[in-house]
């Protein structure tokens, strides 16, 4: 009589079929997980542009050009012009950049090709201290420090563009210092040593081989260095001076898109919410247009 | 020899950028160290806050909170962290898929803190009110958590790519599944450097301050349970200081940050470290 | 290692969910959120304290925010109790309509300036000039040769509203001022620039700061109450619909004798010594 109990080969099948489904499973909930930044930017984006692209689309193109920012106007609906805004953290973001990127890059040399061994360990776990740091702690600091220094020194009223470029640069340099280290450490050696080889020194092979061969590593830690400036809110809100306003110097107030939408949200509500959060798609533009621009540089190659 | 001394001045300047960052550093800490050390003391670290206005008083409320919300984005973000990296590593090939998770994690660690605070407030606080009780920790800890993954999403992936493939091989080659090689040979031997990965993911979330302002509440209360309102350390400092100029607080507050967060980067660097040279002798 | 991770991480998740599991007990019933005026602030922390002595087991949470923020919490019920330290807007009536207010204070808006600035008067109509812009100088109203650096409250702050409307007579401020987000903040700034001005309620000026006199009165709690002194408002608590459960109990702590004690302790002045001939935050000269 033919037994229909599973023999050896049928149940090890059997057990291959359900470790086959159990295998299976973990890979889709795997998957799941992987999925899940894509879902983030998804409900962001979804979230953001619901409650600040009707307003966007309805105030138009004034939104973006007129000065004019009066909210809780209560005889007007409202006014609502964020030029000043937009100008506040374009010019607070270049400062800091044009202050951040030459030492942030020198900085980058150094510990790449330059600095011996000790100093590079104590400089390296510093330049990821200082991306430790909290912004509010910048911000304290700058409030506390710069911005009394700057009133003493320069008049006004302390909190202005220059206290936030001061805040700033320090703020995007370990970003630009560790980008730029790697960039140059990944040139080739032999670019390196056939330089060398070639009676060239060590500067002169830094200036003229290495940094324009890393160059668009370099150009892509200094567009990720701006958009961390230009979507800094702690420490802008404390050190800018939120006015909104076109400063007039360096030693002005300003305010910026991420500051007046910090400062103002706690009690917007209707329109002037919607506003806001209008300009929080301004502000997430830029940083796509940054993202973008990062992404090209860095794929581009210079080949000898 | 006319080469040489040429090279003095730029090789000057480099060393000048790095000490200048150093002393950048140095000066930033030691300021706040300086004024805020003194002010720890046991009862800083486990007292009440005071009263509006009056000094004196303790955080212990506002370290809870920060734990909390820590614990609660690390709790949401690192399985979906490790799992989309295993995913990545080991599941498939370069396909488009690929492209536009990694395309993605990347874009989410670029959005500005404040936008994210704005969906956390939209999503969390209003939209989802029922679950997370409005203003709360789990509504802080949540839109955290969209920080910390990728962050932790990156250095994971990293981690794993840099198991040699003979060790996979190797156990796929004795019989054992997928999931098993993973669990038993690639996970153990990534570990480490997916912790580390985890840690700057809550060094990062110790240390926000705009998504939390606008969804944790901002209460000094001591949280009875992770629906309640409450004030991490991080708004502590700024609340304090804009509010009644409490420097005192202020700095001790600062100090006790600065402090965290010196050595989640200490044991950070320290475990790297030992990790690259263990990796090094496989 | 390995057999550890899963046994550290079920104990984490046990401890996580006993932890939020305590939500389910500590219900809405006993949990009391205010939020709005910074001005109030203090004064309902003060309060809360006291309220919870009282009565155990309740949980009082106050946070700031503005007094239009904490009327929109109030409105979306986000919030048990708004504060307010400016009247309910239209379009607040007409965005939230069962609000209801309760008076429970009059506090008055102290105009400061630094401590080494020379002017210690300013008439109704100077600040008016100041704050819109139109007087830049300090040497135009009897100070030094000093460009003036105005500090300004945000916009959905009360205490600016009252500015706005009793000062500026609805007029609009000038731009070249910079904006603190608070109380504390305008007072810390003016007390570190000499050539600042500011407003912030008259409860927390304090030695930092110097209060100026108005049209000749110097604000005082005998001249908030008796309104010799202009420039004064209600603080309100704000509940969305007639105050119940534990609001009504913390509004009704707050009007009780005891309530205005602390109040009075503050420097807020109390509904009960508001003299008769004034009833409302009306404009003056």
């Amino acid at each position: 009589m033919i037994s229909i109990k599973p023999n050896s080969a049928e149940r090890s099948l059997r057990r291959s079929a359900t470790r086959d489904i159990r295998e299976r499973t973990i890979a889709l909930l795997l998957l799941l997980c992987g999925i899940s930044s894509v879902c983030a930017i998804f409900l962001i984006i979804t979230f953001i542009f619901a409650e600040g692209l009707p307003f966007l689309v309805q105030a138009g193109p004034s939104f973006l050009i007129s000065s004019v920012w009066r909210p809780t106007d209560s005889f007007s609906a409202g006014l609502w012009g964020i030029f000043p805004i937009i100008v506040g953290s374009l010019i607070v973001t270049v400062g800091a950049v044009a202050i951040g990127t030459p030492l942030g890059v020198a900085c980058a040399v150094f510990l790449a090709e330059i600095a011996p061994g000790p100093v590079r360990r104590v400089l390296v776990p510093s330049v990821n201290a200082l991306a430790g740091v909290p912004s509010v702690v910048y911000g304290f600091f700058g409030l506390l420090v710069i911005v009394p220094w700057i009133r003493g020194q320069f008049g006004g009223f302390g909190t202005s563009v220059f206290a936030a470029w001061l805040i700033l640069f320090i703020m995007i340099l370990p970003t630009i210092i560790s980008i730029s280290t790697d960039s140059i450490r990944a040139v080739p050696r032999e670019y390196k040593e056939g330089s060398l080889a070639m009676g060239a020194t060590r500067w002169q092979t830094i200036r003229s081989v290495l940094v324009p061969a890393a160059s668009s590593g370099i150009i892509a830690s200094v567009i990720l260095g701006m958009g961390r400036a230009i979507g800094e809110t702690m420490a802008v809100l404390m050190v800018a001076g939120n006015s909104v306003t076109i400063p007039d110097s360096i030693f002005a107030p300003t305010s910026t898109l991420t500051a007046q939408i910090a400062l103002e949200m706690g009690y917007a509500t209707g329109a002037h919410r919607e506003a806001l959060f209008a300009m929080g798609i301004v502000l997430f533009a830029f940083i796509m247009i940054l993202t973008g621009l990062a992404n090209l540089a860095s794929r581009r190659r210079i080949t000898y | 020899m006319e080469a040489k001394r040429r090279e003095l001045v730029p090789l000057a300047l480099l060393w000048g950028a790095g000490i200048a960052t150093l002393v950048i550093l140095i000066v930033i800490l030691a300021y706040i160290l300086a004024n805020g050390l003194p002010v720890i003391s046991w009862h800083f670290l486990t007292g009440e806050p005071a009263l509006w206005g009056q000094t004196g008083g303790g955080i212990y409320s506002t370290i809870v909170a920060t734990l909390a919300v820590t614990a609660v984005s690390l709790l949401v973000a690192a399985p979906l962290s490790v799992g989309g990296a295993i995913y990545l590593n080991e599941y498939t090939k370069e396909t488009p898929l690929r492209k536009i998770i990694r395309q993605a994690a990347e874009i989410l660690a670029g959005i500005p803190s404040i936008i994210i605070g704005l969906f956390g407030f939209l999503f969390f606080v209003i939209y989802l009110a029922p679950l997370t009780g409005g203003w709360s920790m789990i509504s802080g800890g949540l839109t955290l958590a969209f920080m910390v993954l990728p962050i932790s999403l990156r250095t994971s992936e990293e981690a794993l790519k840099t198991v040699p493939a003979e060790l996979r091989e190797g156990s796929l080659g004795i019989g054992a599944t997928k999931w098993q090689s993973i669990t038993t040979v690639v996970l153990p031997t990534a570990l480490p450097g997916i912790i580390t990965g985890l840690i700057l993911g809550v060094g990062r979330a110790v240390g926000e301050t705009a998504a939390i302002l606008l969804t944790a509440g901002g209460s000094l209360n001591l949280i009875q349970s992770l629906r309640d309102p409450g004030r991490p350390m991080t708004l502590n400092i700024y609340d304090v200081l804009t509010e009644y100029r409490d420097t005192t607080t202020a700095y001790g507050t600062a100090a006790v940050l600065i402090i965290a967060i010196l050595a989640i980067t200490l044991i950070t660097d320290v475990l790297m470290n030992n990790y690259t040279k263990k990796l090094k002798g496989l | 290692m390995k057999k550890l991770l899963p046994i550290v991480l079920v104990s984490l998740l046990v401890a996580l969910a006993a932890f939020g599991a305590g939500c389910t007990s500590s219900t809405n019933s006993t949990k009391l959120q205010l939020a709005g005026s910074t001005t109030v602030q203090p004064h309902a922390e003060a309060l809360a304290k006291a309220f919870q002595v009282n009565n155990s087991g309740a949980q009082v949470y106050v946070q700031g925010g503005g007094s239009s923020a904490g009327v929109a919490a109030v409105g979306t019920g986000t919030a048990d109790i708004g504060m307010s330290s400016a009247n309910l807007s239209q379009s607040q009536l007409s965005q939230y309509p069962n609000l209801k207010v309760v008076p429970i204070a009059v506090d008055g808006i102290a105009i400061i300036v630094n401590p080494q600035n020379t002017v210690n008067n300013l008439t109704l109509s100077q600040t008016r000039d100041i704050f819109t812009g139109i007087v830049t100088n300090w040497n135009q109203v009897g100070g030094s040769n000093a460009k003036i650096n105005v500090v300004n409250r945000e916009e959905g702050s009360g205490t600016r509203d009252g500015i706005q409307k009793i000062v500026l007579k609805d007029g609009n401020f000038g731009s070249g001022g910079i904006t603190q987000s608070s109380t504390g903040a305008i007072r810390s700034y003016v007390a570190g620039d000499p050539n600042a001005i500011g407003y912030i309620s008259f409860a927390e000026v304090d030695n930092s700061v110097k209060a100026l006199g108005i049209n000749g009165v110097a604000p005082t709690y005998d001249s908030i109450a008796n309104a010799t002194y202009p420039i004064q408002r209600d603080l309100l608590f704000v509940t969305n619909g007639d105050p119940s459960g534990n609001a009504k109990a913390f509004i009704d702590f707050t009007l009780s004798p005891a309530g205005q004690a602390i109040l009075k302790a503050d420097k807020e002045v109390s509904i009960s010594d508001v003299s008769a001939s004034k009833v409302t935050t009306s404009a003056a000269k």
